[in-house]
């Protein structure tokens, strides 16, 4: 009866992304509160701010900004205020503390798991590869530890996911809504949403006799999505700028935003990890930690906590799904058939990382490995994509996913005790 | 009523009007009207008799360029020589404006009526003919659009050309007119007559003053906002050069909506492009209506909200000066521009909808949002 019950509801692609999601937010909660404060929430608002504030990486923009927002200030305006925002709902439901901070992060970044999924879904048209997209996504140990601190991110990439996923159903004025809170968490959201535009024109471009019609086509696009959202992003701006009376409109926040992330250049001399090293296993940038506690007991030293920015073995993956995508193009328009699959992978990467080539290298633009983030999806589903279709190719895509989730027990940054007595019984770093 | 007769009351309204424009900004005369003309003259390109982009800058075109020159010519560093100059120009591109337009509507049928109300006594025109070098474009422009029709493709491209040496503004109807062109060796034809004056002059210009692209073109890259109903949503002068991205972008869609739809015939299209650009542009000084009142005849519709358009626009120039800064929001002017936008943006979309067969009701305007 039980083994009948667990086929029939457990063979449900729905139910095994819930049930991945579900694994994913329980580790999200089982280490929501480490690092914990050991300072009070009044001495961690200005800088400089102490390791004792436990605040990782950016948190220590946006924790303390989400505090001097609840007393009325409008601070860090170079960001929309949505994730800040969400930032602000958890500690007015848990307190001014870890979980406060990242409670609705950590939902966000779950939520974008089984998203994600749905995604690969309507991508692959297979419940097995898509299964295994959102495994590679949801053990991606660097997207799992963006989407686990309170920064901006989580929230932009679920909106994100959440719009893709409308657009790719058709269902535009919904995508244009969900972009619309995603630029609300973060403007660079606006890559992903430009990518899905890119592939629909080139799409069109294809389909329709006329390259005019095409044009049209888009254009009709763009008015129920891109104008959507930016009157969604306007209106959340307006609504943050009347309350916290920060700018006269929302169009003087949108330039001050503009203007402060276009001056956010580097001088010669300035340490830079440059786009090529983010996917680049030859070159790859060094581990950035974003949060580290080393302890050294009897001359062994371990990390029991370590938020690391770092490649994984996804990652190493962007050039090859890349050069194939290209491949797989031209061997379907040859065949007079659409590269649907490989117009929007590439259109993906294109804008989600590619276009950091030219800011950083020409306009020598700030560039931070974490970016890669936006990417992460698309390689999660164009790797399954590549590797799904006979079954050697699955059997070393199934091996990828276990490298992956390998990789992401290595590096959780959390550990207990007894994995890291396990990881230093075997030799590997804990 | 006999055509000849028609067109006899015509040039001699047109000139009654242009008498009035004459007047009211005539620099001897007191309480006299501002106008570009008379500012040029205060500058040493033009009291000095110097040769304009080679001995002295000009902002505007090589022709409009050319026209001051002329005009500084005859006036010898005298003021009111070269005001007479000057409008004895302007005057002859707005005789020559108003027969074309005239001969255009004795051939579509349509009512004489208009061309007294959209174009001869219409405010702007009394108030901004004898001002800038408006009615010197917009008559080539017109002129142009006329042989095109009449598939005298050269003669067109070449005045089309002349136009763009006043202003480069009717660039945004090149791509309507390459449409109606059957083949691509016409159309090809058709911008290499284009083309070649423009090229010939500007580039003969850079060679001899290599800051002739600087000092004309890209001076007003630097111009900040002026009269755009946008001002309001950039209140701050420092948000101004977002504000320039916003009206591109807006520009580039508003451009395409009308490059992509099949409504309208060449004046409908030609009318809805250049109210878009005037729209969406973050300059929009009040003589730049004068573009669109031949248009607006040669529709020939009656247009209610025109009045609106008119009162703000001739407003905008007589509350100018009652200001510190009219270039800030709140002030009378750029009020005035907002309501001059609206009406605009109602002539824009009635004549949008009538052209597409259909009618412009409340049901109509809010049905996009109703849909969202």
């Amino acid at each position: 009866m039980s083994v009948v019950f667990l086929r029939k509801y457990l063979g449900k692609l729905d139910i095994q992304l819930v049930i991945l999601s579900i694994i994913i937010l329980t580790l999200k909660l089982l280490i929501i509160g480490e690092p914990w404060p050991k300072l009070p929430p009044s001495e961690c608002i200005n800088p400089p701010l102490s390791t004792d504030c436990a605040l990782i990486f950016d948190e220590a923009h946006y924790v303390p900004a989400a505090r001097k927002m609840l007393m009325g200030m409008a601070v860090n305006n170079e960001h929309p205020p949505l994730s800040k925002a969400l930032i602000i709902l958890g500690i007015l439901l848990f307190g001014d503390n870890p979980v406060g901070w990242r409670i609705f992060i950590t939902l966000s970044g779950a939520v974008s798991v089984y998203l994600l999924g749905k995604l690969a879904e309507i991508v692959l048209r297979n419940n097995v590869l898509a299964l295994c997209s959102a495994i590679l996504f949801a053990f991606d140990v660097t997207s799992f530890n963006i989407s686990s601190m309170a920064i901006l991110d989580a929230p932009a990439m679920m909106f994100s996911l959440l719009s893709a996923l409308f657009f790719l159903k058709g269902r535009y004025t919904y995508s244009g809504v969900a972009a619309g809170l995603a630029l609300l968490c973060k403007i660079s959201s606006l890559f992903i949403f430009a990518a899905l535009l890119l592939y629909y024109f080139l799409k069109m471009s294809y389909l329709q006799e006329r390259f005019t019609d095409s044009i049209r086509e888009t254009l009709r696009i763009i008015e129920k999505t891109l104008i959507i959202s930016l009157v969604i992003l306007l209106a959340g701006l307006a609504v943050y700028d009347y309350s916290l009376k920060a700018y006269s409109t929302p169009f003087e926040h949108l330039d001050y935003i503009l203007n402060y992330h276009s001056i956010l250049t580097f001088k010669e001399g300035d340490t830079v990890h440059m786009p090529i090293t983010w996917a680049n296993p030859i070159m790859p940038f060094p581990r950035e930690a974003y949060f580290v506690v080393t302890v050294t007991v009897n001359g062994k030293e371990y990390h029991p906590i370590a938020y690391y920015g770092m490649q994984t073995p996804l990652w190493w993956m962007t050039w090859l799904v890349f050069a194939f995508s290209i491949y797989s193009s031209i061997l379907s328009l040859r065949n007079k058939v659409f590269p649907d699959n490989e117009v929007l992978v590439l259109s993906w990467i294109s804008l989600t990382y590619l276009v950091f080539f030219p800011l950083a290298y020409i306009l020598h633009r700030w560039v931070y490995p974490f970016y890669f983030y936006s990417t992460v999806p698309i390689i999660s589903i164009g790797l399954p994509y590549i590797l799904g279709e006979d079954k050697f190719s699955k059997t070393i895509l199934f091996f990828m996913t276990t490298v992956q989730v390998a990789w992401f027990i290595v590096w959780f940054p959390v550990k207990p005790q007894w994995l890291i007595d396990s990881l230093l019984a075997i030799g590997l770093p804990a | 009523m006999k055509k000849t007769l028609m067109k006899k009351i015509v040039i001699v309204a047109s000139t009654l009007s242009f008498i009035i424009s004459y007047l009211i900004h005539h620099p001897k005369i007191n309480g006299n009207i501002y106008s570009d003309i008379i500012s040029f003259w205060y500058r040493p390109l033009v009291r000095n008799v110097k040769i304009p982009y080679i001995q002295e800058g000009f902002e505007y075109p090589p022709l409009a360029g050319l026209i001051t020159y002329i005009s500084s010519i005859i006036g010898r560093g005298e003021m009111v020589p070269y005001y007479n100059a000057f409008s004895i120009i302007l005057y002859s591109s707005y005789l020559l404006l108003v027969l074309t337009v005239f001969k255009i509507m004795d051939e579509k049928n349509i009512p004489s009526i208009f061309i007294f109300i959209f174009l001869i006594f219409a405010p702007s025109t009394i108030v901004y003919l004898n001002y800038n070098f408006d009615v010197v474009f917009t008559a080539f422009l017109i002129l142009s659009l006329m042989f095109f029709e009449k598939s005298r493709y050269n003669f067109s491209a070449l005045l089309f050309s002349a136009a763009a040496l006043i202003k480069l503004i009717n660039i945004i109807l090149l791509p309507i007119l390459l449409a109606y062109l059957k083949d691509w060796r016409s159309r090809l034809a058709y911008l290499c007559h284009f083309l070649m004056p423009i090229l010939v002059v500007n580039i003969g210009l850079q060679i001899i003053n290599p800051s002739f692209f600087k000092d004309t073109y890209f001076y007003h890259a630097e111009w900040g906002l002026e009269n755009a109903w946008f001002v309001y949503l950039f209140p701050s002068r420092d948000s101004w050069d977002t504000a320039k991205l916003f009206s591109a972008l807006l520009m580039a869609y508003g451009l395409l909506k009308i490059y992509l739809s099949n409504v309208g015939n060449l004046y409908e299209k030609s009318f809805m492009l250049l109210s878009v650009f005037l729209l969406t542009n973050y300059v929009f000084t009040p003589q730049m209506v004068i573009f669109i009142l031949p248009f607006l005849t040669l529709i020939g519709r009656f247009q209610p909200a025109f009045y609106i358009l008119e009162t703000a626009n001739v407003g905008i120039i007589l509350t100018w000066f009652m200001e510190k800064d009219p270039l800030m929001p709140g002030t009378l002017p750029q009020n005035l521009a907002l309501i001059r936008a609206t009406a605009l943006l109602y002539i824009l979309a009635d004549t949008y909808l009538k052209a597409s067969g259909r009618k412009i009701t409340f049901k109509e305007l809010v049905k996009p949002l109703v849909k969202i």
